[in-house]
């Protein structure tokens, strides 16, 4: 089954100008399915059974399969990029706080905590999040930018 | 510990007791070679999932920074004279957890990867914590720094992270990390 093709604004090419409190645009992703772990386990070659078999994941702990957390990760990293521009990423960095399962429906989120100068550019801390419908944070993460210098 | 050393996985862990896996901070892996050159199907399929419309990877050469830590993972099966034993070197850290989990990941990128580029991996195991108790269960936190580099040696990316290795201690549990 393909999912119906959606219109995605193109990925900045060149820092753009961002400030403190400025907001990535929010976004969903979902509902999760045991598909969507399926294709993330052949495209990345992860193949650990908690997040396949039912059986595997409960005697492992845990009430059922759940994504992997560079799936999430990756949705996230994808919409940091479509905000900043992919060349302008310095770094990033996620924590997972917590599982995401069959059936959820995932946010994102992002903000400009800071900007400054360093080695000649201009950078944007950004604080960035993924929640669950239930408001459950599943990661947090901040990245760095290189951004636009204001005039 | 009564459960057999098993890797249940099937994921290459090994096991051992905490001390000797404690004794593991510090080392390095031998560089590794990815089984494969990063190709333009593994980049649609991973878009394909993200839903990533950037055309530098469906019309240009570029491959998204989040399947570079893929790339350590070798094929569930091959041929006996092909087989490797080289999966990733933070699950050769000899410790007693049956079970795994990342609970974080930080990527720093040198340069953007691209398809063709044949990536040599370098790992270290930066640290083994003590072991700590978590709402999942019982174990301790790994972290690992992996170096990134193309064929020609020019560094593509580093990566640290946090695996949690643990054995669970209450089947109840509730199923959030506390990395």
């Amino acid at each position: 089954m393909s999912s119906t093709p959606t219109a995605t604004p193109p990925t900045p090419t060149s820092p753009v100008t961002l400030a403190v409190g400025d907001e990535m645009p929010v976004s969903e992703f979902g509902p999760l399915t045991r598909s969507h772990i399926v294709r993330y386990a052949g495209a990345s070659g992860d193949f650990n059974p908690i997040h396949h078999d039912e059986e595997f994941a409960r005697s492992a702990g845990m009430p059922g399969v759940f994504g992997m957390g560079l799936l999430h990760g990756g949705l996230l990293g994808q919409r940091l990029a479509a905000w900043v521009g992919l060349a302008a990423i310095r770094a990033y960095r996620i924590r997972f706080t917590g599982q995401v399962w069959p059936g959820d429906v995932l946010c994102f989120s992002g903000t400009v905590t800071g900007v400054r100068e360093q080695d000649g550019e201009q950078l944007a801390d950004l604080a960035l999040e993924v929640t669950r419908q239930t408001g459950d944070p599943a990661i947090r993460a901040t990245a760095v930018a290189k951004v636009a210098q204001c005039a | 510990m009564s459960t057999a050393p098993t890797d249940v996985t099937g994921l290459g862990m090994a096991f051992g007791t905490l001390e000797e896996g404690l004794a593991w901070a510090g080392r390095t892996s031998e560089p590794k070679q990815a089984w494969f050159p990063i190709d333009r199907s593994m980049v649609l399929y991973y878009c394909s999932l993200v839903e990533d419309a950037n055309p530098r990877y469906w019309e240009g050469d570029e491959c998204p920074p989040g399947l570079l830590m893929t790339l350590g993972f070798n094929p569930q099966w091959t041929p006996e004279h092909l087989h490797r034993d080289d999966s990733l070197f933070a699950l050769n850290v000899p410790l007693p957890g049956h079970h795994i989990i990342n609970a974080s990941t930080t990527t720093e990128l040198e340069r953007r990867p691209r398809v063709g580029d044949h990536v040599s991996i370098i790992e270290e195991i930066v640290s083994v914590s003590p072991e700590k108790t978590t709402r999942i269960g019982t174990g301790v936190f790994i972290t690992s720094l992996t170096t990134y580099s193309d064929q020609h040696g020019e560094v593509i990316a580093r990566n640290t992270n946090v695996l949690f290795r643990y054995e669970i201690t209450d089947t109840s549990a509730e199923t959030e990390e506390e990395a």
